[in-house]
């Protein structure tokens, strides 16, 4: 009976444990796959397509063509100024006036607006006249609360003193308006064909109090051709016209009363319609009259005459008709066109993406404007009927080729790879390639295996075979402690105490790298002709520990000789000798320090796992090499390594994915910086120390943000596919070294 | 007679314990000698001797001389490599390398820097005909030696030492593994063997050593009690305790 109730009972214990195990197991799998989809659920949205909400179209009455539009950031009051004058406040959504409807601009007096120059955001303005002159307004939104906290948006205008540029009173066909502090700049292209640029600089002093300053300057000379688009940099330096030749001409207008075309390119085979300045006022949006969009900017260029050369660096999605209108954001390089084909295209330059495109009449669409947050546009066609639509397109920047490609990036020389998130300025072109990220990580992973692998797997052969029991019982716990050293230990002294002392000693170590296998040599054909009665005292086995002395004596000569060949062959200074000679740059935190600092940290892994892999080998496959006539290295060699390389092989991938993830070492001692270079002496900066170094600059759910998580999830795939890879093979060795 | 072995008092340790006490006696050439005896005997520790095999024991120390072909093996200058490839070994389990049935056969001809194809084909060729294996494997020279069963795993271990011509092939209780088929066929082989060298099989079994062998030592606490003919052993032991042994009151 007993012996019954003990069957069952140790049934039940077994069955506890299966399922102990499998549940643990599960567990395991199931928390690496939340892993991953947690991250994938962050990376997503980057590659989601843009959404766009209901489409609201209203007309509004009268008889006039719009001037201008453009709405608050919270969309709850818009404009739109008619050519006559009038201005409109309503809600977007809703359709219904709100504020101020149908005053008129006051200083416009009788005339009728004949051309517009928009900022950016569409709150700055400056008509120009059918009399002949400009006037700038400005409109404004102010924030209220009400008594229940209500948000309430005040919308008025300002308007400046029209400023009479022609005195003749012709009306003004296309204006450029520029504000710079105390300056004014304006450009105007009459309807009697005169291209004129007007400019005020007003001076305050102690002395004179206020003092305006006008300069005039005729650019009609200079052309020979119909203008139909106009664009001014903010910085007021830099005059764009567009023709109806298909050409575009840039004017230096640095000098108000003497400017300068300095350059003239073809831009397209029909008329230029439309050109405008995305933020930061460097890349130039050129619609043509076939509907064509590209995208230009100044490239240093030495052939030409002044340094620089207009290029053409993005090409979007044409539309099937004239571009009428280029309203760009405030928040980066997207930008709206509108058409004459009643179409709305939204484009982002750094990622050359179509976003997405609207048909929003059949008319042809006359304006458009994108709003201040970028969550939604108006826009308005020819027969005065406008429409409001919302836009949900939070990370347009991201593209593959944003990330895997090469793109011009603005002020670039050409296309190239660069990861540069932030800047200084609003206005900065974030840069997002992953690439030279990679390239860091397998650069630092290269270099530290190199360094990490024959020390690793050879220190192992020699104490698995050749070393006494003793010696091995101290030497593989003391490697094995190393693996427990906190890697931040490690990157701090890399970072802070070995690259500074590697930085003066670079010739040392390179002839170290010579100098140490051959007195190694020397000093083993040396013991060899020792007379046997001292060799005695030095067992085999023990034989290494006279190598100590040795290294420590070869390592006090190079150290010793590096001033002498310093100034011999690198004039005193190999870093400037390198920097001269070579042309390449020497950075202090370089990848000979982390491969010696992530060397150090990947060392005991292999080193444990391939010593383990190697005692593990039969000893009468040993024995049976042996009793043929091997001598113990090639038995070593052919027998032992073969049959532990499967071992061996595990413990190089393990290093390889200790050294792909490791963060702290790299953080400390690669300065980080993201270039694509495999010179040893160059820093780099990997995936995972990106991840480190960026997080506190990326708000939660921004395009960064989720940037960073696809590094994570790259990190994640590469350890992944190495690990199954190495997995592959290393059942493929095993099958094949079978043991019986 | 030519002697093969002359063993002259040989002690050996490891560490202070003492394994072989005063071993004296010659191993006649071109025959079968066998070493029998029960376990912890020291018989295993004295076919080691023959071939320093237990050099890789870090506390083994002999005493005394064995002198193979005038020349004491354990001399200051005797070099072990040649030495071994004059005395094989085969051991009590199959040791085949992780590589091909071929590539084991050309082991030890190609770590004395023999590589060229025809001369390693001829002898992987005449090595497994000489140990009865060529009709079995020859159509599968490259398959894993772990392809083969366990008999013909140690067919190959014999093939791989004949394959070094040596002049001495050690046994280790070569068949103690193996069902008693493999078994007669090494035995048939070492019968074979005996026409071209010189044989030592340390064995348990005692029909075995009956069988194949010509002279037959019994070892016991690591002293050899009685060495001489084999028929005289198994017959008319001179020596009571062999003769109780032989008759199975003990072992």
């Amino acid at each position: 009976m007993s012996h019954k109730i003990s069957n069952r009972r140790k049934r039940l214990i077994d069955k506890a444990a299966r399922w102990v195990v499998t549940i643990g197991g599960a567990a395991i799998i199931a928390w690496l796959a939340a892993i991953f989809i947690f991250i994938s659920i962050e990376v997503y949205p980057l590659f989601g397509k843009p959404k766009t909400g209901e489409v609201f179209s209203f007309k509004i009455d009268g008889d006039f063509r719009p001037a201008a539009i453009g709405m608050d950031g919270y969309h709850e009051s818009s404009y739109i100024i008619g050519d006559d004058g009038r201005v409109f406040f309503f809600s977007p959504a809703g359709g219904q006036t709100i504020l101020k409807g149908l005053n008129r601009l006051n200083n416009l007096k009788d005339s009728k607006i004949t051309s517009v120059s928009r900022s950016g955001d569409n709150r700055e303005l400056a008509f120009g006249t059918s009399d002949g002159g400009i006037l700038s307004v400005k409109i404004k939104y102010k924030i209220n609360y009400d008594s229940n906290n209500k948000r309430i948006i005040e919308s008025e205008i300002e308007e400046n003193d029209l400023i009479q540029i022609i005195p003749e009173k012709t009306p003004i066909k296309l204006a450029a308006f520029g504000k710079k502090e105390s300056d004014i700049a304006t450009a105007v292209y009459t309807e009697d064909r005169r291209f004129l640029l007007y400019g005020r600089k007003t001076t305050e002093s102690l002395l004179d109090g206020v003092k305006t300053e006008d300069f005039h300057a005729d650019l009609s000379s200079f052309i020979n051709d119909k203008i139909t688009s106009l664009a001014m940099d903010g910085f007021l330096e830099n005059l764009y016209a567009g023709a109806e030749s298909g050409n575009i001409y840039h004017f230096d207008i640095r000098e108000r009363s003497s400017p300068k075309l300095i350059n003239t390119v073809k831009a397209s085979i029909s008329p230029i319609t439309a050109l405008s300045f995305l933020l930061g006022d460097v890349s130039l949006v050129a619609g043509d009259g076939q509907g064509g969009i590209n995208i230009w900017f100044r490239v240093r260029d030495e052939t030409a005459e002044t340094g620089w050369r207009l290029k053409k660096i993005h090409t979007f999605k044409s539309q099937n008709g004239a571009i009428t209108s280029i309203s760009p954001s405030i928040r980066g390089k997207g930008f709206l066109t509108a058409s004459l084909d009643g179409t709305v295209y939204s484009h982002f330059a750094t990622s050359e993406q179509t976003r997405f495109i609207i048909q929003h009449s059949s008319k042809p669409i006359y304006m458009v404007s994108y709003s201040p947050k970028n969550d939604g546009l108006l826009s308005i066609d020819t027969e005065n009927i406008l429409y409001y639509q919302t836009i949900n397109d939070p990370h347009p920047e991201i593209s593959l080729k944003s990330l895997f490609g090469r793109v011009w990036y603005e002020g670039y020389e050409k296309e190239e790879y660069v990861w540069q998130s932030t800047g200084g300025t609003d206005d900065f072109e974030s840069k997002f390639s992953l690439l030279p990220l990679i390239y860091g990580t397998l650069k630092g992973t290269v270099y530290a295996l190199l360094f990490a692998i024959p020390v690793a797997v050879l220190g192992a052969i020699y104490t698995s075979l050749f070393m006494k029991p003793w010696l091995k019982g101290i030497i593989k716990p003391v490697i094995e402690t190393m693996a427990a050293l906190p890697s931040v230990i490690l990157g701090f002294l890399a970072g802070l105490w070995l690259a500074p002392l590697v930085e003066k000693r670079i010739p040392a170590i390179m002839l170290m790298l010579i100098v140490l296998p051959f007195l190694s040599i020397l000093s083993s054909l040396l013991y060899r002709s020792l007379p046997p009665s001292l060799k005695n005292k030095f067992n085999s086995g023990n034989e290494s520990l006279l190598l100590i002395p040795v290294f420590i004596f070869g390592m006090i000569i190079c150290l010793w000789m590096n001033y002498y060949i310093e100034n011999l062959l690198f004039a005193g200074d190999f870093r400037n000798w390198y920097y001269n000679t070579l042309g390449l740059r020497y950075d202090q935190r370089n990848a000979l320090v982390v491969g010696f600092a992530m060397g150090f940290a990947v060392i005991p892994i292999i080193f444990t796992i391939s010593e383990d892999a190697l005692s593990n080998v039969p000893k009468h496959l040993i024995s049976g090499s042996l009793a043929l006539g091997a001598t113990l290295w090639q038995t070593a060699v052919r027998v032992v390594l073969a049959s532990a390389s499967p071992g061996i092989f595990s413990a190089i991938m393990i290093g390889f994915g200790r050294a792909v993830g490791e963060t702290m070492i790299v953080l400390m001692a690669t300065g980080n910086t993201p270039i694509m270079e495999w010179n040893i002496f160059n820093g780099f900066r990997t995936l995972s120390a990106n991840i480190a170094v960026e997080i506190p600059e990326a708000p939660a759910g921004g395009t960064l943000y989720r940037v960073l998580f696809l590094a994570a999830l790259l990190l994640f795939i590469i350890t992944f596919m190495v690990n199954t890879a190495a997995e592959v093979v290393r059942q493929r060795l095993k099958k094949r070294y079978a043991q019986m | 007679m030519d002697i093969s072995f002359k063993i002259e008092k040989v002690n050996a340790f490891y560490n202070n314990t003492v394994a072989l006490k005063d071993v004296s006696f010659d191993i006649p050439e071109k025959s079968v000698t066998a070493v029998i005896g029960p376990s912890g005997c020291g018989k295993s520790t004295f076919i080691r001797c023959l071939n320093r095999m237990n050099d890789l024991i870090l506390v083994f120390r002999l005493e005394g001389r064995i002198i193979y072909n005038g020349m004491d093996i354990y001399s200051e200058d005797g070099d072990v490599i040649a030495i071994r490839r004059q005395i094989g070994m085969v051991f009590q389990k199959p040791n085949p390398f992780p590589k091909s049935i071929y590539e084991n056969t050309a082991y030890g001809v190609r770590i004395q820097g023999v590589n060229k194809k025809e001369t390693l084909d001829d002898v992987v060729e005449a090595s497994l005909k000489k140990a009865a294996l060529w009709d079995e494997v020859k159509d599968r020279l490259h398959d894993s030696a772990f392809s083969l069963s366990g008999g013909q795993q140690q067919r190959l271990c014999i093939a791989r030492a004949l394959a070094v011509e040596p002049k001495v092939i050690l046994f280790d209780e070569p068949c103690s593994a193996l069902d008693p088929i493999a078994a007669a066929k090494i035995e048939d082989l070492i019968t074979e063997l005996k026409k071209d060298y010189t044989v030592v099989i340390v064995t348990h079994n005692m029909q075995q050593a009956a069988r194949v062998s010509e002279y037959t030592g019994f070892f016991m606490l690591g002293e050899l009690i009685e060495f001489d003919n084999t028929q005289k052993i198994f017959t008319a032991p001179s020596n009571k305790m062999t003769e109780d042994y032989i008759t199975g009151r003990f072992g």
